[in-house]
C-alpha cells in the first residue's frame, strides 16, 4: 500500500472520532486503492477508521480521504427507530442492538454518526421496529415477553433475521402456546379506514328502506332452471328438525 | 353516465341486481394486507386462534370483515331454491300452500344464503384508470352511476370480492338494477367467471342461419379468409399458422 500525505478539506461539523482539526493531515491513497473503498462502509471495525469519512478525486490522479460530514437523516432514521422499538416494547439498547446482529456500542455509533451502518442493519432495524409495534398491537404487554423469546425457544436474534411474515407466524405461535389449552378465542381489531359507503346510504334511505321478506318467497316455477314438480318426495315432517328462531 | 334506466326502487323478495346493506368478509393471510380500494371494505380485523394450533401457527385463521353496500350477484333461481323445492314437495304430498310454506320456513337445513359483491367508488381508482372501469372495459367491474337520491357516488361493483351473505343479515335496501341493466351485470359477470372473451361466441351466434355469398382472401393478411354473408356482413376466420411439410410446403 503506498500513501502520501495531503491537506485535509474539513467539511462542516464532525461527530467526533479521531480526526479534527483543519490543520490535519489525512492519508492519501492512490488509485489502486479505490476498488477497495467502492464498497459499501462497513462498521468502523471493518475499514479500521471512522465511516463518516468518504472518498473524494481531486484534480490529480490520486484519492483523498475527506472527512465529510454523517448524513444525518441515517443517524437521525437510527434513533428514531430505536426509541420506536423501545417505546413499543421496552426492550433494553443492549436486546435492540443483538436483535440486528451488532453491539450496543455500535449501535451507539450508529445513532451518534460516528458509524454509518450498513443498508443489511438499517433494513434490519426497520423490520424490528415493524415487528416490535405489530406484536404491541397484536399481543399487547406480552410483546415484550414473546420478542425476547418464547416456548418456540427462538431469540429475537433469530427472529429479525427472517422476514415478515415468518416472523408474525412465529409469534402468533408462542402466544398461542402461552395462552395454553382451552377455548377458541378470537381477538377484533378496527382499523382506521376510509368511510363506508353504506352510512350515508343509510341517512338517505332512512325512510324508503325495504328489507326482502325473512321468509322464503314462493317463485314462479320458470325462474328455476329445474322443473320442481319432478323433485322426489319430501321426508314425513316429524324427521326434519325445526329452524331456531332468530 | 347517469341513473337513468339503470335503477327501479327494490321491493319484493331479494332479487339479482338489488343494493343493500350488508355485512362481508374475506379470509386474509397474518399480515393482514388491504388492498386500496377495499380500504373502506375491510373494517376490522379478526384472529380465530384455536389452542391446539398452537405448535403451527398456520391454522390460525385471519378475517377481515365490515359492512358496506353490496350488490347481489346471485341469479334469481338460486334465492330460495331449496325453500321453494321443499314447498313444492309438501304440496305435493298433500299440505295446503300455507302449511308447506310454514314448514319449510321451520327447516334449518335449507340454503338462505346469497352472493354478493361490494361497491367500489370510482374515487378510490386511480384516476388515470378511472375511464376504463366507468366505461365498463375492466374485467371483473361493473359500473354504477350516481343513483337518483344520490345515496352512493359514482361507482363500480367489484366481482373480485364475492362474500356469501345469510339473507336475514340485510339490514336496507333501496335500489335495483332495471331488467335492461340486469342483463349488462349478468354479461360482465359471465365475462369474470368463464368467457374473458366471448365476443367470438356472439359473432358466430349471429351468423346462424345466413349464408355465404362470396369468399376473398386479403393479400396483406394471407391467414385471414373473409366469408362474406348474404345479408353483406363479413364473418372473418383466422387460420391458425402451420409447421411447414418436409417438402417445405406448408398446408392450407
Amino acid at each position: 500500500m503506498t500513501t502520501t500525505t495531503y491537506p485535509v478539506v474539513e467539511h462542516g461539523t464532525t461527530h467526533g472520532g479521531s480526526a479534527r482539526g483543519s490543520s490535519r493531515k489525512a492519508e492519501v491513497f492512490l488509485v489502486c486503492l479505490s476498488t477497495y473503498f467502492s464498497e459499501p462502509y462497513g462498521t468502523s471495525g471493518h475499514l479500521g477508521f471512522s465511516a463518516d469519512w468518504s472518498l473524494v478525486q481531486p484534480p490529480s490522479t490520486s484519492w483523498v480521504a475527506w472527512r465529510a460530514p454523517t448524513p444525518r437523516t441515517v443517524a437521525e432514521e437510527v434513533r428514531e427507530l430505536r426509541d420506536r422499538v423501545i417505546r413499543c416494547t421496552g426492550l433494553s439498547r443492549q436486546e435492540i442492538a443483538r436483535a440486528i446482529g451488532v453491539d450496543r456500542r455500535s449501535l451507539s455509533g450508529y445513532v451518534s454518526g460516528e458509524i454509518r451502518p450498513t443498508d443489511d442493519r438499517i433494513r434490519s432495524l426497520r423490520d424490528l421496529a415493524e415487528i416490535a409495534e405489530w406484536s404491541v398491537d397484536r399481543f399487547g404487554d406480552y410483546a415484550r415477553e414473546l420478542l425476547r423469546g418464547g416456548p418456540s425457544g427462538r431469540s429475537l436474534l433469530d427472529l429479525t433475521s427472517d422476514q415478515g411474515m415468518a416472523i408474525r407466524r412465529t409469534l402468533e405461535a408462542d402466544a398461542n402456546t402461552r395462552r395454553g389449552a382451552g377455548s377458541p378465542t378470537i381477538r377484533i381489531k378496527a382499523r382506521p379506514t376510509r368511510p363506508s359507503l353504506h352510512v350515508r346510504a343509510l341517512s338517505v334511505w332512512a325512510e324508503e328502506s325495504r328489507l326482502p321478506e325473512r321468509g322464503g318467497t314462493p317463485r314462479e316455477t320458470s325462474t328455476y332452471e329445474q322443473d320442481l314438480r319432478a323433485a322426489p318426495r319430501a321426508p314425513d315432517q316429524r324427521e326434519r328438525p325445526r329452524r331456531r328462531q332468530i | 353516465m347517469t341513473g337513468t334506466g339503470i335503477y327501479r326502487p327494490s321491493e319484493g323478495p331479494l332479487n339479482q341486481g338489488d343494493i343493500v346493506v350488508a355485512p362481508v368478509a374475506r379470509a386474509a393471510a397474518a399480515d393482514f394486507l388491504v388492498p386500496d380500494r377495499w380500504d373502506r371494505i375491510d373494517q376490522n380485523e379478526h384472529i380465530v386462534s384455536h389452542p391446539h394450533t398452537s405448535a403451527e401457527a398456520d391454522e390460525n385463521i385471519f378475517v377481515l370483515s365490515g359492512r358496506t353496500l353490496v350488490m347481489v350477484t346471485s341469479h334469481d333461481c338460486h334465492h330460495d331454491k331449496e325453500w321453494n323445492v321443499e314447498r313444492a314437495r309438501l304440496i305435493r304430498s298433500g299440505h295446503s300452500a300455507a302449511e308447506a310454506e310454514e314448514l319449510a320456513e321451520s327447516d334449518p337445513t335449507l340454503d338462505r344464503t346469497f352472493q354478493a359483491s361490494p361497491l367500489v367508488p370510482l374515487s378510490d381508482i386511480e384516476p388515470d384508470r378511472r375511464g376504463n372501469y366507468e366505461a365498463g372495459r375492466v374485467v371483473g367491474c361493473f359500473p354504477l352511476p350516481e343513483p337518483p337520491d344520490r345515496s352512493f357516488p359514482p361507482s363500480v361493483v367489484d366481482l373480485t370480492y364475492r362474500c356469501t351473505i345469510d339473507r336475514l343479515a340485510i339490514t336496507a335496501r333501496r335500489w335495483c338494477l332495471t331488467p335492461q341493466a340486469r342483463d349488462r351485470l349478468r354479461h360482465a359477470i359471465a365475462r369474470f367467471d368463464s368467457f374473458r372473451s366471448f365476443q367470438l361466441t356472439e359473432t358466430i351466434e349471429e351468423a346462424i342461419g345466413k349464408s355465404i355469398a362470396d369468399v376473398s382472401v386479403d393479400s396483406t393478411r394471407p391467414l385471414a379468409v373473409n366469408l362474406i354473408l348474404n345479408d353483406g356482413s363479413v364473418l372473418q376466420l383466422v387460420q391458425p399458422p402451420t409447421e411447414p411439410e418436409p417438402s417445405g410446403r406448408s398446408r392450407m
